[in-house]
């Protein structure tokens, strides 16, 4: 005999499974991205093909860029001692105005991408900062010296958003999209 | 074989020859005792000091130095929000933005001596988990707390920084509060200040560094990332094992210099004893041609003669070990970044005997086989 409590008991079970089922599935399509990816494939997946039309110079974007915004930035790895970080997708992207030191003619600088000879105020206006996340929002680790293979002083064009913290002294871009010259990848 | 008392004997029949190369062996041996705890010392300090879980951020482009190095106040609580990994104790995040200076300070006697002075605040020991307050206790404001070797470094007794002894700095008196160690490190001949006092009287708006104590070295790439993330900052995240590294490689030069003199003087002392030997084992061609004819072998006879100069080296070696036990064990030597102490460990010891063995058989073989080589009947006649 099915009681009425039964028939509730088996009910709830029931809609419970599917709800648990459908996050379950969800959360497997969210990590399908980015994250699961073995370093090969995911430098695949933020490489662009073609220059995005709409790139802007890094001290453009530093003068117009607000949070949230959809941007297209051009420029040099470099700015910094080391630019391009350990474990994370992430680098520092330097405007072309800045000279870099092998551009001066210093050809003994054993560190020129980081712009010593260069004016440190102007140097410091013309820098942004860009992390690629994964689909959950959290840096992505990727060792991007290794994988696409970037290495200071490299001419790059990455896409993203512009990050909710940054300001116009600390440029931020979350990127999803990553062009280099064709020779480089 | 001959008996190991025929060396004996021809060891002893000269003593003024003897005391020669006993003492001979002894400086070298002693130098190279001395070339190695020096290195060995400076080295130690300088890798102790460093922590593999710390990171510390330095201004950018003073990399080198934590003393010219300048980081924005606000950098501390950035850092602590900004970084994953962060050790904590009682809910305290192990950041501290630090103050390094290297000023003169004065003593109530007049004496004037140049020091490290670190501003701190109470996370400092969140970070430096070395560091133990041995007397005394935490300076307050006007106070100082001083490290245990501290005096060896400002040339003072070590009753005249303990704990009611007062120091002038800038013009203002300090009393000292209590006394730390860190064993081993470069921070136990420092004076930690309070922070504020030392940021006051060096009109300082800015902290020399911050020094983050993480979960683990792995985690490092998140402090990198901080200093990325952060350009506005002008801040970069070394390891603090990688900074005492660079400082140790910049000293490099100076242990070069060390060893190279005790090898110079070794490679005097070498051909010195090989002109000794030289004309100790000539005077002997006819006793040692005698030996020959009376049934010794050749290797028998070169053998006792390498033994006799082995005999001497090693006793110069003994003399070494007494001498280092005497003047230069548990000593301690000033640099500019501290003070380290001279120790006799295992493997110097293994190479000061190496040396002596070295030096007894490269000094012996040459004239020996100078000596041997020489026809019986010849040598006989001469």
């Amino acid at each position: 005999m099915i009681t009425k409590n039964t028939l509730f008991n088996v009910t709830t079970f029931i809609l419970v499974s599917l709800f648990l089922t459908a996050c379950g599935k969800q959360e497997e399509s969210t990590n399908a991205g980015l994250q699961n990816n073995g370093a090969e494939e995911t430098a695949t997946l933020i490489r662009l093909a073609t220059v995005p039309s709409s790139a802007i110079s890094v001290g453009q974007a530093r003068k117009t860029a607000h949070p949230g915004q959809k941007i297209a930035v051009s420029g040099q790895i470099g700015g910094t001692r080391s630019p391009i970080a350990e474990e994370y997708a992430s680098f520092v992207i330097t405007d072309s105005v800045i000279l870099f030191c092998n551009e001066i003619g210093d050809e003994g600088c054993e560190t020129p991408w980081d712009a010593c000879c260069e004016d440190a105020d102007k140097l410091a206006e013309h820098r942004a900062s860009v992390l690629f996340l994964n689909d959950n929002g959290q840096p992505l680790n990727l060792n991007m010296k290794q994988q696409p293979g970037l290495s200071e002083l490299d001419y790059v064009t990455v896409t993203g958003i512009v990050a909710p913290g940054s300001t116009p002294d600390n440029l931020i871009i979350h990127a999803n999209g990553l062009y280099t010259e064709p020779t480089k990848l | 074989m001959l008996p190991i008392s025929y060396a004996i004997r021809n060891l002893l029949r000269d003593p003024g020859r003897l005391l020669q190369k006993v003492g001979g062996a002894g400086i070298v041996v002693f130098l190279v005792f001395a070339a190695g705890a020096f290195n060995q010392g400076m080295h130690r300090i300088l890798s102790a000091s460093g922590s593999p879980q710390n990171v510390i951020l330095l201004g950018a482009g003073s990399e080198e130095s934590v003393e010219r190095s300048e980081v924005p106040i606000q950098a501390e609580t950035l850092a602590a929000a900004g970084i994953q990994d962060i050790t904590t104790r009682l809910g305290v995040s192990a950041v501290s933005g630090e103050v390094h200076y290297m000023a003169e300070v004065i003593f109530p006697t007049g004496h004037k001596a140049q020091a490290l002075l670190r501003g701190v605040t109470p996370t400092a020991f969140e970070v430096h988990r070395s560091v133990r307050i041995l007397k005394g206790k935490y300076p307050k404001p006007g106070e100082v707390l001083v490290g245990k070797l501290a005096h060896h470094n400002l040339g003072v007794s070590a009753e005249m920084l303990s704990p009611g002894q007062t120091i002038k700095f800038e013009g203002q008196s300090f009393t000292v509060a209590g006394i730390f160690t860190a064993p081993g490190t470069v921070m136990e001949s420092e004076l930690w200040f309070d922070r504020n006092d030392l940021m006051t009287l060096t009109q300082r708006e800015q902290l020399s560094c911050v020094v983050v104590r993480l979960e683990s070295p792995e985690s490092y790439a998140s402090a990198d990332l901080f200093s990325k993330q952060r350009l506005d900052l002008e801040l970069s995240a070394i390891r603090e094992s990688d900074y005492y590294a660079k400082l140790s490689a910049f000293y490099a030069p100076i242990r070069t210099m060390t060893w190279l003199t005790a090898a110079l003087i070794a490679a005097g002392a070498i051909f010195g004893g090989l002109n000794m030997q030289y004309a100790a084992f000539a005077s002997r061609i006819r006793e040692l041609a005698t030996l020959q004819a009376i049934g010794y072998s050749r290797p028998a006879i070169y053998l006792s003669l390498v033994e006799e100069s082995l005999l001497a080296t090693l006793l110069g070696t003994l003399l070494a070990v007494a001498m280092v036990l005497i003047f230069l064990e548990g000593q301690t030597l000033n640099f500019s970044m501290g003070v380290f102490r001279l120790t006799l460990s295992g493997e110097i010891a293994l190479a000061g005997l190496l040396t002596g063995l070295l030096l007894g058989i490269i000094g012996s073989i040459t004239p020996a086989i100078r000596c041997l080589g020489t026809s019986l009947p010849s040598a006989l006649r001469s």
